[in-house]
């Protein structure tokens, strides 16, 4: 019988390069029939509006939206150097570390306490990972509750450590870490369940091995653990990093990018700039501004820590 | 039983520092951080429920209540009606109205998106054409151009569809501002639901594929008879992780939305906000509403979720 | 001194029972091999002396500490997985360091005794290299010099070499042995492999559902095996069996039975009388039988079978034979081959048959 064929198409009785040449043909428009509506959709919506939004950034808008006068690199090179930018690049930047981080930290001890094999514990899992069922909305408004100036439970317990009854959400130094507060609560599920699969995917016998060996607690963790956990670790760092980044609803939910700009993460000064200053201009340019940005630093993310994930 | 030893424990002494502890002490000690996690994790959600049935005078006591009635000495009683403030949120603000819409566009988007993303991987691993490879690549790009960029054209896209006189009459029918279809056309494609789709798909074997050619399936019969009914658990997954995201989007819906009748959940929440200052409880039983529908999610069909999220983080 | 003793271990997993009060004593420097099917205990029993696991009765005794209470990384013991658990991000340098690193051996003490398991094992040239750049066999000899390196009283194995190719089994198992020799240490070794535990044990602990049937030398294994488990699990193929009844003939017993008939001899009388019922299991091993004549002497049992298949093995036939009522395994010179349905005469010498009670299995001493 001949060698097994993907699609089992009648052979057409002409000449040999004529033929492969119609079954090519074939191939490519059933492979159209099935693609052309994630190109199309891809198309309108994704590549379309990267070149368009290229295009927009070399265009000054007037006051009421409307495309303006050509003034080509003037405006990236003066918007991407501005003030304005900087600063929310350096909002980000801090709003990411504030994130990220911790996020890894408690994901990975909550996984790690819900890895155990203790009666009831898929309990304690399903807890763990609730709160990927929290939408920004929600989460914000819970958020709200807590970080209430009067009756919020944060500003009760920070209250008990000394700082006086604050306004957090309105308070310059401490808008930016409540929101953060609110985004690391809520990715917490997810970066639970992410690191709780890669943790049950570390084969026991390397940790009977260990323990044979001499391996504390500590040992253990550091030796096992950690290097067989790299790629859980890429994955959530990356993926962490972009979600940062792209940051939007709960800052507007909780502060409108304010206390005097405190907050003002890049993808909100965006919104600003495009929706309310209706600055279509500026606001592209800073979206490719931030694009390129995601680009390099995902692929620095990549190739700087990749040489030190084990895969297996 | 036949053996040739005998026992010896008589002469055996026990030496040994290192001694094992009987775990008792230990699972006591691992239960508390479980449950200080687990408290940590539910806080919000907890504070959430109180104050949503905490009546109205209740709430504006200096410190935070942590439990919805008033107990004194000898007895707890009910401050106010409790359950009153659902009825109250339901009332002031439509949200009945909002989680209709958020079904809507929720399920349309998560059909579209097992639509077209089973048609591609489909494509992607049982079809042999030209320049496959870089079109998958091409396709995996799109995952890399983040919300921001296409967000202003796509506003823009809309916007003009929208005019009267656009694709000769036709535009706004396809795409306008405050319509569903505003909502969900731009989502129906996944780049995401590909990569899962094919994945899985080239898991299934060739002979299948051949058996079904000599049984004379075309390909469209082989996929919805065969490659589907295989795939239910990806399916699922995928089914989930898209349904998670759509019900979640804040931005979009936001901006293509101005018609309080269209609004989402997620934007009518955050509208809720602004409405209702003084009557936060009234505003956390509406968060609590709205939040349902994603808590029963993650309860039915937690399984699905989990795969559908770590597909890409741990290799299986 | 490290010898080990089982002292009445029992291991409950919730309702199942994986071992079975256990009692065995494994002596100094002895390579002791535990047999047994899928499901028999004998990992479980290895575990319990690794420390990986807790016996639920009973006492485990390693030199002369009881260790019950001892973590398993200070029982001085080291352990050779089926599957290696080797650290996969690690070097072999590494992996075979890693348990001195953990004591704070210094590092060129470390190196030293690295080296010299290396070399011992031909590993020496690739220490820089990962797991995963090794084949199967490489593998298994870095899992076996992690064990080495650590210099313990008992080395344990649980089925190392499960996952080898045939060929690399057979040349592995001969370096064990060279190994232990070599070592001088106690060696415990679990399989399920009877061909392994042959040729490889000093003493082979038979265990099934968790309790021991026998423990003896294998060659005692093999001759006198202790029950109808023993005796059907060594030797490949099996051995046969056959119920049979006992009669009186003239001054002494005749068994009867499944198409046999067996004058037994004196003392073969004398034992089987014995037994509260008159019946008895026989059996006889498949290398134990060869073709006869009609013209047969009174030591050698006669039986009649029609040829069902035969399995040509160039240097014997393995014949399976039918004689109505049982079927019966030989291995037989390769000539005169045999074809199927063929009429043939069975001969084996009365003095290689096996007696044992039906009712219990056990065997019984016709000696």
């Amino acid at each position: 019988m001949a060698v097994t064929t993907a699609e089992p198409l009648p052979r057409l009785p002409l000449p040999g390069p004529l033929a492969r040449g119609l079954t090519q043909l074939k191939s490519l428009g059933f492979g159209m029939l099935f693609l052309w509506p994630s190109i199309l959709l891809f198309s309108v919506f994704v590549f379309y509006p990267l070149i368009k939004s290229i295009y927009l950034g070399f265009y000054e808008s007037d006051p009421l939206g409307n495309q303006g006068d050509l003034v080509g690199f003037d405006q990236y090179r003066s918007v991407l150097g501005g003030s304005d930018f900087r600063h929310s690049l350096w909002i980000t930047f801090q709003f990411t570390m504030y994130t990220v981080v911790p996020g890894i930290v408690l994901g990975l001890g909550l996984a790690m306490l819900a890895n155990q094999k203790l009666p009831a514990i898929s309990i304690f899992r399903t807890i763990f990972a609730s709160t990927v069922a929290t939408s920004v909305a929600v989460a914000s408004m819970m958020w709200l509750t807590l970080l209430n100036p009067t009756t919020g439970l944060v500003t009760w317990i920070l209250d008990q450590f000394g700082q006086p009854r604050l306004n957090l959400l309105n308070d310059p130094d401490w808008a930016l870490p409540a929101v953060a507060l609110t985004t690391i609560w809520l990715n917490l599920g997810l970066a639970t369940i992410v690191f709780l699969a890669g943790l049950q995917s570390i084969p026991e016998r390397l940790y009977e091995s260990a323990r044979i060996d001499g391996a504390g607690r500590i040992g253990t963790f550091w030796h096992v653990t950690l290097p067989m956990l790299s790629p859980t670790m890429l994955f959530v760092t990356v993926v962490g990093t972009i979600l940062a980044f792209e940051s939007f609803g709960q800052i507007h939910i909780l502060t409108r990018g304010g206390p005097l700009d405190a907050t003002n993460v890049i993808v909100y000064s965006i919104y600003q700039d495009a929706f309310q200053r209706f600055d279509y201009g500026v606001a592209s340019v800073k979206a490719v501004g931030l694009f390129f940005l995601v680009l390099g630093l995902t692929a620095a993310q990549l190739r700087f820590l990749e040489r030190r994930v084990f895969y297996q | 039983m036949v053996t040739t030893d005998e026992a010896l424990t008589t002469k055996a002494v026990t030496v040994g520092r290192a001694v094992r502890h009987r775990p008792w002490g230990r699972h006591a000690l691992r239960y508390i951080a479980l449950i200080l996690g687990a408290t940590v994790v539910l806080l919000p959600i907890y504070m959430t429920v109180v104050n949503a049935l905490l009546a109205k005078e209740s709430i504006v006591s200096y410190t935070p209540k942590l439990l919805p009635f008033e107990c004194s000495w000898d007895i707890c009683s009910a401050s106010g009606s409790q359950w009153g403030n659902f009825p109250k949120a339901l009332d002031q603000v439509p949200l009945i109205r909002y989680m209709i819409n958020s079904t809507l566009q929720t399920g349309v988007i998560v059909i579209g998106q097992l639509i077209t993303s089973a048609l591609a991987a489909y494509a992607f691993a049982f079809l042999r054409f030209p320049g496959r490879g870089l079109l998958f690549l091409i396709f995996l790009s799109t995952l890399m151009v983040p919300l921001e960029v296409s967000i202003i054209p796509n506003f823009q896209t809309v916007q003009t569809m929208g005019h009267s006189d656009a694709l000769w009459g036709l535009g706004r029918h396809i795409l306008r501002l405050d319509s569903y279809q505003a909502l969900t056309i731009p989502f129906l494609a996944t780049a995401f639901g590909t990569f899962l789709l094919r994945q899985h798909f080239m898991t299934i074997p060739k002979e299948l594929r051949d058996a079904a050619a000599i049984d004379g399936y075309g390909h469209f019969r082989f996929l919805l008879f065969v490659v589907v009914p295989l795939s239910r658990p990806v399916l699922a997954s995928l089914a989930v992780f898209a349904f998670l995201s759509a019900w979640n989007q804040y931005l979009w819906p936001l901006l293509v939305t101005n018609d309080d009748n269209m609004r989402t959940v997620q934007i009518g929440l955050a509208a809720l906000r602004g409405r209702e200052i003084d009557s936060f409880n009234v505003v956390m039983a509406g968060t609590l509403i709205a939040a349902m529908p994603m808590f029963a999610m993650l309860v039915f069909f937690q399984g699905q979720l989990v795969r559908g999220l770590t597909a890409g983080a741990v290799k299986r | 001194m490290s010898r080990v003793v089982f002292d009445r271990i029992t291991k409950h997993f919730g309702e199942v029972v994986a071992v079975d009060d256990l009692s065995l004593e494994v002596y100094d420097q002895e390579f002791l091999v535990l047999l047994g099917p899928s499901g028999c205990g004998k990992s479980t029993a290895l575990r319990i002396v690794a420390g990986l696991e807790d016996a639920t009765r009973g006492t485990i005794i390693i030199g002369d500490r009881v260790v019950n209470n001892i973590e398993a990384k200070n029982r001085d013991i080291a352990m050779v997985f089926q599957d290696y658990a080797l650290y996969p991000h690690m070097s072999v340098h590494d992996n075979m360091a890693f348990s001195m690193r953990m004591r704070h051996v210094p590092r060129e003490e470390r190196h030293r005794r690295v080296l010299e398991a290396a070399r011992t094992l031909g590993l020496d040239t690739l220490l820089r290299r990962k797991p995963a750049e090794l084949s199967g066999g490489q593998r298994q000899r870095v899992a076996l010099g992690r064990a080495i390196v650590r210099q313990p009283s008992v080395f344990l194995m649980d089925e190392p070499l499960s996952n080898l190719d045939a060929k690399l089994r057979v040349q592995t198992r001969r370096e064990l042995i060279k190994l232990h020799r070599r070592l001088q240490t106690t060696f415990i070794y679990v399989t399920h492999d009877q061909v392994e535990a042959m040729t490889m044990g000093e003493r082979i602990a038979i265990l099934k559902d968790g309790a021991l049937q026998q423990v003896d030398h294998p060659q005692n294994v093999y001759e006198r095996p202790a029950n109808v488990f023993v005796a059907s699990f060594i030797g490949s193929p099996a051995m046969n069996f056959f119920h049979a009844e006992l009669q009186s003939r003239g001054d002494g017993l005749l068994a009867c039975g499944d198409g046999l008939e067996v004058p037994l001899s004196a003392a073969q009388s004398q034992a089987l009388a014995k037994l509260p019922t008159p019946s008895v299991t026989i059996g006889i091993r498949p290398e134990h039988i060869s073709l006869g004549d009609a013209a047969a002497k009174t030591d050698q049992c006669v039986l009649a079978a029609v040829v069902d298949t035969v399995e040509s093995l160039g240097s014997e036939q393995q014949v399976t034979f039918s004689n109505g009522e049982s079927t019966i395994q030989a291995r037989l010179d390769p000539s005169p081959t045999l074809r199927e349905g063929e009429k043939v005469l069975l001969m084996f010498p009365r003095e290689r048959l096996h007696f044992f009670d039906p009712e219990t299995g056990l065997r019984i001493e016709d000696r």
